[in-house]
């Protein structure tokens, strides 16, 4: 038997009667069930005290006895002892307790006793009798509850959650009205301090991958901690109570630094303490600090978002204005001037780029045309694209020297695009055609293809304007007659980000342009061939670089 | 408790404890609606959730009443608490027992 020790016990004394004993049994299997006793046990007891207590009433001897019938069930850690004292004759108590035949209707009880229980004393005395059973537990029961300090804790814990609950509605209202995040911030702090009784706080955000303070109270800011950092990175609340108060701004006495995160990403973290008083923070201030620090992750997400908008709306209206800026660059529709026919196209890339192109017609000589791609995307390459379109549009007086035009725009652009870092590929030429040349500069540009039966092209032979200050250009001068074809282009024709057919090298274009278009003279026709070798659709999906040319042809 | 007769079977119902207190009473109430023509009683455990020594007699008393009549007695669904007390006494190899 094991050894028992104080436990808990039940008392329980009453009537010789049938309904008396079965009152008691079902309220020690209350009281087992209470003290979270395994269910077979407690069901075991309860037939065990009936079938006892059942014999005492059944067989009270003549005169039936006096005084009640008494029961103590006490409850060990390692078993469930039950005393039951009657004042009936009792009886011998068997050895070996054996089941009746199968057909018996009585004779159970002491079985089933003995089968339920581990050990039985039975003593019979003059004036009363004792019976001790006992049966021991499975496993130790669990510690017993306080249930008055569970009380407290679920009464703080549901003051914490109103708390939390009221000022979250305060606050959305307030998110709402607030000026700024900071100012939010500021408030939520504030309010913070108050609630948990805290005399400082400190919040701090994860801004560019640092640390910045959003908002502080009763400390001034200071540089984030290695305690912060580490709380960030163990993701756990890092409590500094004793000596550990060390790591909170000077003064605390207690206090906490709570981490906060979005999913897997630090948002950032906040220092609460107290210099007034020992005691830390308790387990509902401790669920308010986690529920604020919450409530502010989705604020600064719904802010970060607006302000994601913003750009983003921002970012649209800078691609409409320079795809405005753009679209003003080109030249519209042309009439042929001394036969000399032209086309252009360009499709510009998702983000607006610097490519341009311009046809100028020159009576009674032929066509002066531009080709440029000025290098960055955005509104500032197409404002850089529409200044060196109109300075070339100044210089009409000389556009029969190709060579001069490009040297006054690098002349007047150097100083601009050198202090912006940017520079500009351009070709410039003449197709002059009572002279029967086409004269042509080129400053850092993809090859200009003349095709008249054979194929010639004009490379550049100077770097790009915006690299020199004063640069000097040669001419190429390249002969042209009836059926001859020209062709400017920038580098979006070879560029395999585009995602569409491409050419792979300049030689390529040149050597389809000369091969695949041989003799056809309609320039339109031609850019109907280009365009569906390049894999041009009106819906097709946006490229990744401008894409432009232009064609000029002679009539046989 | 609830008792319905259906042709020759008697189906009782609904005791949830069968005790030394309430065998008798039990015992006796089943033994007044016994008809002549019913031979068989179907006993329904599954509302039995106290089952003692006596309550295990008054069972065999019914068994033993059908028996007389060249009937079957049968144990319905006995829920577990039942169960075990049957076992402890081996008396689940006495009774039909229908799941």
């Amino acid at each position: 038997m094991a050894p028992s020790t104080a436990g808990t016990s039940w008392r329980w004394s009453g009537p010789y009667t049938l309904e008396a004993v079965r009152d008691a049994s079902m309220q020690a299997r209350q009281f087992l069930n209470t003290h979270r006793v395994p269910e077979d046990h407690a069901s075991g007891w309860e037939l065990v005290l009936s079938e006892a207590g059942n014999n005492c009433v059944l067989h009270p001897g003549d005169p039936p006895p006096t005084g009640d019938l008494e029961v103590t069930l006490t409850l060990h850690p390692e078993e469930i002892v039950l005393h039951l004292t009657d004042r009936t004759p009792g009886f011998d108590w068997p050895d070996d307790p054996q089941l009746p035949p199968e057909d018996s209707e009585s004779g159970r009880g002491l079985f089933l006793i003995e089968a339920l229980t581990d050990d039985r004393i039975y003593a019979r005395g003059r004036h009363a009798n004792l019976l001790r059973l006992s049966r021991r537990l499975p496993a130790p029961l669990p510690p017993e509850e306080d249930y008055e300090a569970t009380l407290d804790a679920m009464t703080e814990e549901l003051s914490a959650c109103y708390e939390s609950l009221s000022s979250i509605f305060r606050f959305t209202e307030e998110a709402r009205n607030a000026r700024s995040i900071d100012e939010f911030a500021r408030h939520l702090l504030d309010h913070l301090i108050t609630v948990t009784s805290a005399d400082l706080g400190l919040l701090r955000i994860v801004q560019d991958q640092e640390l910045t303070c959003l908002a502080h109270q009763g400390v001034a800011d200071f540089a984030p901690t290695a305690s912060e950092l580490q709380a960030i990175e163990t993701r756990r609340d890092l409590w500094c109570e004793g000596s550990d108060a060390e790591l909170l701004p000077a003064g605390s006495r207690t206090g906490i630094i709570h981490p906060f995160f979005q999913e897997d990403a630090p948002m950032g973290s906040l220092i609460l303490a107290r210099t007034r008083s020992d005691e830390p923070f308790n387990a509902g201030e401790v669920n308010l600090i986690h529920t604020f620090c919450e409530f502010l992750t989705q604020q600064l997400l719904t802010h970060r978002h607006r302000q994601e908008a913003i750009r983003s709306s921002l970012a649209r209206h800078e691609f409409e204005l320079a795809a405005a800026i753009q679209r003003s660059l080109l030249p519209p529709s042309l009439h042929p001037v001394e036969g000399i026919q032209v086309v252009g196209h360009c499709e510009s890339a998702l983000s607006i780029g610097g490519d341009f192109y311009d046809l100028i017609p020159c009576e009674g000589t032929g066509y002066f045309f531009v080709i440029a791609d000025v290098m960055g995307k955005g509104v500032a390459a197409s404002m850089m694209a529409a200044v060196t379109r109109a300075i070339i549009r100044t210089l009409g007086e000389d556009f029969d020297h190709p060579g001069v035009v490009l040297e006054k725009v690098a002349a007047q652009m150097f100083e601009d695009l050198d202090r912006l870092e940017m520079f500009v590929t351009l070709a410039v030429g003449i197709v002059d055609v009572p002279s029967g040349t086409v004269r042509i500069a080129n400053a850092g540009h993809a090859p200009i293809v003349v095709s008249n039966g054979s194929l010639m092209e004009a490379g550049p032979l100077e770097p790009p304007i915006g690299i020199e200050p004063y640069p000097r250009f040669t001419e190429h001068t390249l002969s042209i007659g009836p059926g001859s074809r020209v062709f400017a282009y920038t580098d979006g024709l070879t560029d395999p980000r585009n995602g569409r057919p491409t050419f792979e090298t300049q030689d390529e274009v040149a050597a389809w342009f000369h091969r695949e278009t041989r003799g056809i003279t309609d320039p339109e026709q031609l850019k109907f061939l280009l365009l569906q070798h390049l894999g041009y659709h009106p819906t097709a999906a946006p490229l990744a670089d401008d894409q432009t040319f232009i064609l000029l042809t002679l009539p046989h | 408790m609830h008792t319905e007769a259906t042709g020759d079977t008697l189906r009782v119902s609904g005791i949830t404890e069968l005790t030394a207190g309430s065998a008798r009473d039990v015992k006796d109430e089943i033994r007044s609606r016994l008809e002549n023509h019913v031979i068989h009683i179907d006993f329904d455990a599954s509302a039995l959730s106290f089952l003692d020594s006596s309550g295990l007699g008054t069972l065999i008393s019914l068994q033993k009443l059908a028996a007389e009549r060249q009937g079957h007695f049968r144990l319905l669904a006995p829920t577990p608490p039942a169960m075990q007390v049957l076992e402890l006494t081996r008396l689940h190899r006495v009774f039909e027992i229908v799941p």
